[in-house]
């Protein structure tokens, strides 16, 4: 039985890295090494990824290689078809940060990140299982110069010391996230000043302390470039400018006053902070996103010589070229928006990214900007939709590996897997940067911080390199399609021709004769893809709160299917949506099915009714208040009891509304509906399942509460279960329930407003463990079948609404290239 | 301000003097009791005499003077008074609305006519270490009174009992709340290091007249010296604000921190601080500090619990409820720690009275002895009283309690309570109590 | 509604589920006999509450049921397991008046109308409620599940064992529960907008007593098939009511009232009745004492406290029993307050029984009763005694390893 999500703790030893613990954590005599045997290694050292093992002691990599001699006593892991790369690092993380100080913005360049931290946060549990091992956190940008981030372990070390990796590793500063152009150029202008004043007191500073022999520039001045050669390419261009300026004469000896005032040092934190900056000591991450403040701020860097990372640019596509001359660390992303698009970063162009990163050796790392701790998790995601921009799968990799460690100035411990650097590991049952495929294991410091046993799968990148024939604008009556990857009802993706004759679809294994066919390669044809709960941002028209019975509604009358949202929908694969009346009465009405880019859009105006036991159907001012009362409402319903409506109604309108709640409620009951139940916590639930079986129902439970214990009741009332709003801030205990309810077989639909995070759910439940066939199953085919649709799979006399992918679209990386309604292409960008 | 700082800070040389001669007290003597010493030796039937609010003599056979008033206590118990190591009740107000306000004493905020020491002396707290509130950054001086006594310069024992600090913060980030009081240490660091080369600096020149002067009488006067360059030195010309003396007093080690830890996160910080500033410090811990046990057991720093010793956690991932025994985690770990005691009503159980509190700790594990010594000895030797309270023991105050049988037994009540050689409490004569347990009116039945 | 949803709901589950596999009756045979393995338990003493306590004793317990108890009992093939003598063994306790079954102990009220005779409580239960899994842990193995008290005549109460599992309801339609107190008046004001029709009548406490009285005086009135056949069945004296009633005056009304009409209730709440406790032994009026915060002289509703209500009460003949989220603590502290140790131990368990009439099956020790029992690791009556493991239905919960 696979065992999901187990996370065993081995014996390690730490190392504490950053302070040197007076009399240091005992070494725990029986820790035993770990050899990683028959991988697929990325070791990310500009060699090749080779099949070899890695063995692991004290927290340290040992040996790495094609074969190795490992103790006896090591503990040998087979890995044979896995992939191994080193453990990722997120470099703008908001992880082990409390809820406020998450927000906290310094302004005077003095807040101190540690401060903020709290080892004892569970958020580093979804993290760790995405193979996440280290993140770099700062304060939160919006203040001009907020204050000193840090690098930080991910793992369950529990102290504060053992957190920390590398403290005030680099000062945040973020300009132009707030107003216009012109507070853009104030920020820019406050910031030269500061800079200005500090320099004027460092060479203040400079000419008061002449050294008695004047030092000899060759090997202190190495001294100073020996970690920030670590940052930059040897062959970075403006280098030699650097050793042009430091070369000032010395003036006379100080006297004693002066020495007085050195001693008066100022105390202002912004001054000490930039002086550090002019001084080369630390390095500064500038987010900015428009061309123009990067353009003003570049002049500051080349007139001040200090290390900059820029981040963000997602607006700063026009000053493409000058990016490139000036060759600075870029932080990029994020390419996958999760929540709520901050003003300046609305219509974000990401075209110019790929042909700028792709040049090898281009120092650039990549990450989501996430809100909350538990965000870092889609790093994984963030580099799928990077690569859908074009990025290659190679720069993308290093971007998450060891160009974040050099960049922050610890790649002599992190970043690649080589002799003697830090275990930081990361084990995958596929291609790493597909976020759908699980994550076998996770090591941080060699000790594992997540485990889980899932077979080495297929889940290899999907880009096609064949050639396909190209699809002309207008399709012909009949035609027929030829792919490698055409997704039959159980979800495989096998070889055929797709026939499309007269509106309606045939499979066939053998070359239709006298029909024209296009050849198109490995590309995947599926059905369209499935919400069977979606407002289409239409929720106003939907929130009906008048009557707690109003089982005679039905919401599809409702929509219009022609708007903006609809329209990307579509353009994202979504062809089949069912309508949802809003859970905000006990008996809320019927389930429409509606199908997008066609005239005649409603296919089924009641395909479900639905009862809601949720609180959110309770009202104070009105029966049902508790919910035993909607229990024995629901049960007065379904036993013809229909109480007279509220309204002061025309008897005769007021019968014509009762006969047809009862026909309604008669459908649910002769099964030919399906009955969708929403209801959330444990006892909702199970008062749900017992109604279902007490009137012989055919039940589908939806609701985003905890059911595990219901599994056993919902299969054998054969339930279906519409998973509600999975999204990035849910804990993986919810998704191992999916995964439960997948195993007993209880058949998985979709409910969310868009494609994208209807993928992105997908891909959620699949790496933790569902089975990818039954995935695709579930956001297509299968959740209209949960929820009573008509058949949507490609088998033979259905509909030819199908939609061609450039790969398997449970990899967010792949994009939708057709969608094909009614046998006719749609009008997709 | 400055009188009261001379004087609550010296009052400790001068305590026993005054009792001595200012109230000639008659001798009070506990005869044929069994009489738990809290040196870990029980005495049956043993006596236990008082003289001029000391113990005079204790043990099997003692002689009595005959002035002196017997108390029979046969099968009762005697045990020392118990020891609340931190408490913010007992004063109108317990925290400043200004966040920085080290200079500041609790001495002028208690009342002693506050329920508190009623109910203290009902349950058998002889001895109180009052502090400042868990919600203002430097909340001000402790200081350790007795329980019994009218007036307040009567009660205090050590009025220089720790600067209480607390990393809760009232509003705003928890981050800027650790970064202005990091701040505000820093700085008083430096002015104190500042003052103390300004000093170095003008000894060295006194050091070099005095050699060239002084040739015969080195020794003998050489105390008195002292005392006079100590006199001179406090009144130096920049005259020192409150606030940095107070500050002073905490980082030269004069005077201990009573640091508030709320959550784990707080004593990851407060430990770097203490060994950054390198201060003398307890600390006081919020519930949720039980995760951080390993790292406080190491620290080796006094402890004193949450009242609420055992409650529901819920774990937001998984919605379960686990249920946390503080005595005993804490304990697992090998922590020292001391009791503190819940306001009356604030829970149905009785967190508010501190034998329930060492009987909760028997009930998941400690022995009766280290109970017992969590609310007498332990206590008394965290606030450095040790020397005046804590066990019965020739020479030390005379706080004890006589109870009506052995102690954490359900049926115990407190007899009598004796604090300084004074009976101050007597159950015979509780009449609110009475009217409680009877229900009877006094006056209306 | 005909009889009650949920046994109907049961003969529906049982048709459903075991007819199916009446093939494999044979390996069914087999699997109970492994199944309800009998075990003796021995121990130092066995509080029976029906007599001595046993010092030391045995109990056989089998099927969930208690076969056996007394000195030494014969054990057969039943598995011994010797407690030790420290260990105490004394019935499972009872709650006859609380509201930890509902979700996360919320009350159960239908709040849209002031009189809901016929609203049951047995549907709101959430049997995985955290407070339900708190109050077993705390010993408690029955619970009452009552309606709040923000309606006038609340409902009718369900009695439930306390280990989750559903099909350990007792009584679905058990006590009816009425208050006469302040509580449904308490938020009416504030809470609706004056001209909605919704407006819920009583504002204050005269309010209260006039519903009440209205009520009585339409139940005597009605028919058999009405509305209100519920409370006929309080006035004919079929089924048990119990008033929630706190202060001395509310007391009092309650005694007038039941001259008026011939109903006996249960006193739930009861923090002022030590001052009337005269009327009450008079009319014989069991009362059950709610628990309050310790240390203070003022309880719900400004009510004068009494610490030793139960012992007084118990002096003046008025059987007690206690109520609350930690039984032991509160017969604890009765105990140490005034009440004497055995009345003390039995107004926590055979007394909540026998007010809700269930003394036939939980309560006290005696064969075949429930196998609900808790074992303690000293004397009952003491602070310093913790709780080793609760047993409800013969199935253990919370049996630590050693021992």
């Amino acid at each position: 039985m696979q065992i999901a999500n187990v996370r065993s703790y081995l014996l390690f030893l730490i190392i504490p890295f950053v302070v040197a613990l007076v009399g240091g954590t005992p070494v725990d005599a029986d820790d035993s090494a770990v050899l990683l045997k028959g991988a697929t290694i990325h070791a990310m050292d500009g060699k090749d990824p080779f099949v070899g093992s890695i063995l692991i002691e004290d927290g340290k990599i040992k040996a790495i290689g094609k074969s190795i001699k490992a103790p006896k006593s090591a503990r040998t892991i087979n890995l044979k078809g896995y992939h191994v790369t080193p453990g990722l690092i997120d470099s703008r993380s908001r992880l082990w940060l409390t809820q406020t100080s998450v927000s906290d913005k310094g302004t005077k360049a003095d807040v101190d990140i540690e401060l903020g931290i709290d080892p004892w946060l569970k958020d580093w549990q979804e993290v760790a299982s995405q193979g996440i091992t280290s993140v770099y956190v700062q304060p939160a940008s919006g203040g001009l110069l907020g204050g000193y981030g840090s690098v930080l372990n991910v793992g369950p070390f529990g102290s504060p010391a053992d957190i920390v990796f590398k403290s005030k590793t680099g000062l945040q500063c973020s300009i132009g996230l707030t107003g216009n152009a012109q507070s853009r150029f104030a920020q820019v202008k406050s910031f030269e000043k500061l800079l200005e004043a500090a320099k004027k007191e460092l060479d203040k500073e400079k000419d008061a302390d002449k050294p008695p022999t004047p030092r000899k520039k060759g090997e202190t001045k190495k001294g100073d470039d020996k970690d920030e050669s670590e940052d930059k390419e040897d062959k970075d261009k403006d280098k030699p400018e650097d050793d042009k300026d430091t070369k000032k004469d010395d003036k006379d000896a100080k006297t004693d006053d002066e020495k007085e005032d050195d001693k008066k040092k100022t105390k202002d934190p912004v001054k000490i902070a930039l002086k550090k900056l002019l001084k080369k000591e630390i390095s500064i991450q500038i987010e900015v996103h428009h061309a123009d403040a990067f353009q003003r701020v570049l002049k500051l860097i080349d007139k001040y010589k200090f290390r900059a990372t820029f981040d963000g640019l997602t607006k700063a596509g026009s000053a493409a070229d000058e990016i490139k001359s000036s060759n600075r660390p870029l932080v990029l992303g994020p390419f996958l928006e999760t929540g709520t698009i901050p003003a300046y970063r609305k219509d974000a162009q990401l075209d110019w990214i790929a042909e700028e990163v792709n040049q090898d050796g281009r120092l650039w790392a990549l990450s989501g900007f996430p809100t909350s701790g538990i965000e870092s998790r889609m790093l994984r995601s963030q580099a799928a939709l990077a690569i859908r921009h074009g990025v290659s799968h190679g720069s993308t990799l290093a971007a998450l590996t060891i160009n974040p460690a050099r960049m922050l100035g610890v790649a002599d411990s992190l970043g690649s897997l080589e002799k003697d650097k830090v275990a930081n590991i990361a084990v995958f049952a596929g291609d790493p940067l597909n976020p759908s495929t699980p994550v076998r294991m996770v090591m941080c410091h060699g000790k594992i911080t997540h485990e889980a046993e899932h077979k080495a799968g297929e889940f290899v990148s999907s880009d096609t390199q064949q050639t396909t024939d190209e699809l002309p604008k207008v399709l012909p009556g009949k035609y027929a399609l030829k792919s490698e990857r055409i997704m039959r009802p159980d979800g495989s993706l096998a070889p055929g021709y797709l026939v499309v004759d007269k509106m309606k679809v045939r499979i066939t294994t053998r070359k239709p004769k006298n029909t024209p066919v296009y050849r198109m390669a490995d590309q995947v044809i599926t059905p369209g893809l499935v919400s069977v709960w979606a407002t289409l941002g239409q929720q106003g028209n939907l929130w009906d709160q008048t009557e707690s019975d109003s089982s005679h509604l039905q919401p599809i009358d409702a929509i219009d299917p022609t708007t903006k949202i609809a329209n990307k929908m579509l353009e994202a694969g979504v062809i089949h949506i069912g309508v949802a009346p809003a859970a905000t009465t006990t008996s809320s009405g019927a389930l429409g099915q509606l199908r997008l880019g066609t005239a005649d859009y409603i296919v089924n105006p009641a395909v479900a009714g639905q009862f809601v036991l949720q609180s959110s159907a309770r009202n104070v001012n009105r029966y049902p208040s508790s919910l035993s009362s909607q229990v024995s409402m629901i049960n007065a319903l379904l036993n013809g009891e229909t109480a007279e409506s509220e309204f002061y109604l025309t008897s005769t309108v007021a019968n014509a509304i009762a006969r047809e709640k009862q026909a309604n409620l008669e459908q649910l009951k002769n099964g030919k509906r399906k009955t969708i139940f929403v209801a959330s916590t444990d006892v909702e639930a199970r008062s749900a399942v017992q109604l279902a079986a007490k009137h012989k129902l055919k039940g589908v439970l939806a609701g985003v509460g905890d059911w595990m214990d219901h599994i056993d009741s919902l299969k054998e009332n054969d339930f279906g279960a519409i998973v509600v709003n999975l999204n990035v801030t849910v804990f993986d205990e919810r998704l191992e329930q999916y995964v439960a309810l997948d195993r007993a077989g209880i058949p998985l639909a979709l409910a969310s407003e868009s494609a994208k995070q209807l993928r992105m759910s997908a891909s959620l439940m699949v790496n933790a463990g569902v089975d990818p066939q039954r995935a695709l199953v579930a956001i297509t085919s299968g959740g209209a079948a949960v929820v009573g649709m008509d058949d949507v799979s490609l088998k033979n006399g259905n509909r030819a609404d199908f939609v061609i992918w450039d790969g398997n679209p449970l990899n967010l990386s792949s994009k939708p290239l057709h969608v094909v309604v009614d046998g006719k292409l749609t009008a997709n960008k | 301000m400055l009188q009261r700082l001379r004087f609550s800070c010296c009052f400790v040389l001068i305590a026993t003097f005054a009792c001595a001669t200012v109230m000639a007290q008659k001798p009070l003597a506990i005869q044929n009791a069994t009489i738990i010493t809290g040196t870990g030796e029980t005495i049956e039937n043993g006596t236990v005499l008082f003289r001029d609010g000391k113990i005079q003599a204790v043990g099997k056979k003692v002689k009595v003077p005959v002035a002196a008033r017997i108390i029979d206590a046969t099968d009762h118990y005697v045990i020392p008074g118990m020891v609340e190591a931190h408490s913010s009740s007992g004063m109108s107000q317990a925290n400043e609305t200004n966040q920085i306000v080290p200079y500041v004493t609790v001495i002028d905020g208690i009342d002693p006519m506050n329920s508190y020491f009623r109910q203290a002396r009902r349950n058998g707290i002889t001895t109180v270490r009052i502090s400042p509130g868990n919600s203002t950054m430097i909340g001000g001086q402790a200081a350790v009174i007795k329980t019994g006594g009218e007036f307040i310069d009567e009660m205090v024992v050590d009025g220089v009992a720790g600067i209480k600090i607390s990393l809760r913060p009232v509003s705003g980030s928890r981050m800027a709340h650790l970064a202005r009081l990091r701040k505000t240490l820093k700085d008083a660091k430096e002015k104190l290091e500042e003052k103390e080369e300004k000093e170095k600096k003008a000894e060295d020149k006194e050091k070099k007249d005095d050699d060239k002067k002084s040739a015969a009488k080195q020794d003998d006067d050489k105390k008195d010296e002292k005392k006079t360059e100590d006199k001179n030195k406090v009144s130096s010309p920049a005259a020192l604000s409150e606030l940095d003396k107070a500050m002073n007093a905490l980082l030269s080690g004069k005077n201990s921190a009573i640091i508030y830890c709320e959550k784990a996160m707080d004593v990851g910080q407060a430990l770097r601080l203490i060994k950054e500033f390198d201060l003398k410090a307890s600390l006081v811990l919020g519930r949720d500090c039980h995760k951080a046990a390993k790292e406080i057991a190491a620290s080796k720093l006094p402890v004193i619990l949450d009242p609420t010793l055992v409650y529901w956690e819920e774990d937001p991932r998984t919605r379960e409820e686990k249920k946390i025994v503080l005595p005993k985690i804490y304990r697992d770990a090998g922590v020292d720690f001391v009791f503190q005691t819940n306001r009356p009503g604030s829970s149905t159980i009785g967190s508010n009275y501190m034998w329930y509190q060492a009987a909760t700790g028997v009930k998941y594990g400690m022995t009766e002895e280290e109970a017992l010594a969590a609310v007498t000895s332990l206590p008394a030797k965290f606030l450095n009283v040790d020397k005046f309270v804590g066990t019965i023991e020739k020479g030390k105050d005379a706080d004890v309690v006589i109870l009506s049988g052995k102690p954490l037994d359900l049926n115990t009540w407190v007899e009598t309570t004796i604090v300084g050689g004074e009976i101050v409490y007597e159950k015979e004569k509780d009449e609110q109590l009475k009217r409680l347990l009877t229900g009877e009116e006094k006056d209306s039945e | 509604m005909g009889n009650s949803q949920r046994t109907n709901n049961m003969k529906f589950e049982f048709t459903k589920r075991i007819l199916p596999c009446l093939t494999i009756v044979l390996v069914a045979a087999f699997a109970s006999n492994i199944f309800a393995q009998a075990v003796v338990y021995k121990a130092g003493t066995i509080h029976t509450m029906a007599g001595e306590p046993l010092t030391p004793g045995q109990i056989l317990v089998e099927d969930g049921k208690i076969k056996a108890i007394g000195k030494s009992v014969k054990s057969g093939n039943a598995k011994t397991v010797d407690l030790g003598d420290d260990a105490v063994i004394m019935p499972g306790l009872i709650d006859a008046y609380s509201q930890a079954a509902f979700y996360n102990g919320g009350s159960a009220d239908e709040i849209t109308n002031e009189v809901t005779p016929n609203f049951k409580a047995v549907h709101s239960i959430d049997w995985s409620s955290r407070t339900l899994r708190r109050v077993l842990e705390n010993g408690t193995t029955t619970v009452n599940a009552c309606p709040g008290t923000q309606n006038v005549v609340a409902g009718i109460s369900a009695i439930v064992k306390t280990d989750g599992s559903q099909e350990s309801v007792m009584n679905d339609d058990a006590v009816m529960l009425a208050s006469l107190c302040n509580d449904p008046a308490s938020r009416n004001r504030s809470r609706s907008r004056p001209d909605s029709i919704y407006v819920r009548q009583p504002t204050n406490r005269m309010g209260v007593v006039w519903i009440l009285r209205n009520t009585f005086q339409k139940t005597t009135k009605a028919g058999d098939d009405s509305e209100l056949t519920n409370l006929k069945q309080v006035l004919d004296g079929k089924r048990k009511l119990m008033m929630v009633s706190r202060m001395s005056y509310d007391l009092n009304t309650i005694g007038s009232l039941t001259d008026e009409f011939d109903f006996s209730p249960i006193i739930v709440g009861g923090h002022e009745a030590y001052k009337i406790k005269s009327i009450l032994a008079e009319r014989k009026f069991p009362v059950i004492l709610q628990s309050n915060p310790a240390g203070t002289t003022t309880g719900r509703e400004g009510s004068e406290l009494c610490w030793n209500n139960a012992g007084v009460l118990h002096q003046a003949g008025i059987t007690v029993a206690l109520s609350g989220s930690n039984l032991l603590a509160e017969a604890q502290f009765a105990h140490r307050h005034g009440l004497d140790r055995d009345v003390a131990l039995a107004a926590v368990t055979s007394t909540p029984a026998k007010m809700l009439g269930i003394e036939q099956q939980v309560g006290t020790l005696e064969a075949n009763k429930d196998a609900d029992l808790i074992v303690l690791n000293g004397d009952p009556l003491e602070f310093t005694t913790s709780i080793r493991w609760v047993m409800v239905n013969g199935k253990t919960i919370g049996q630590k390893k050693d021992k």
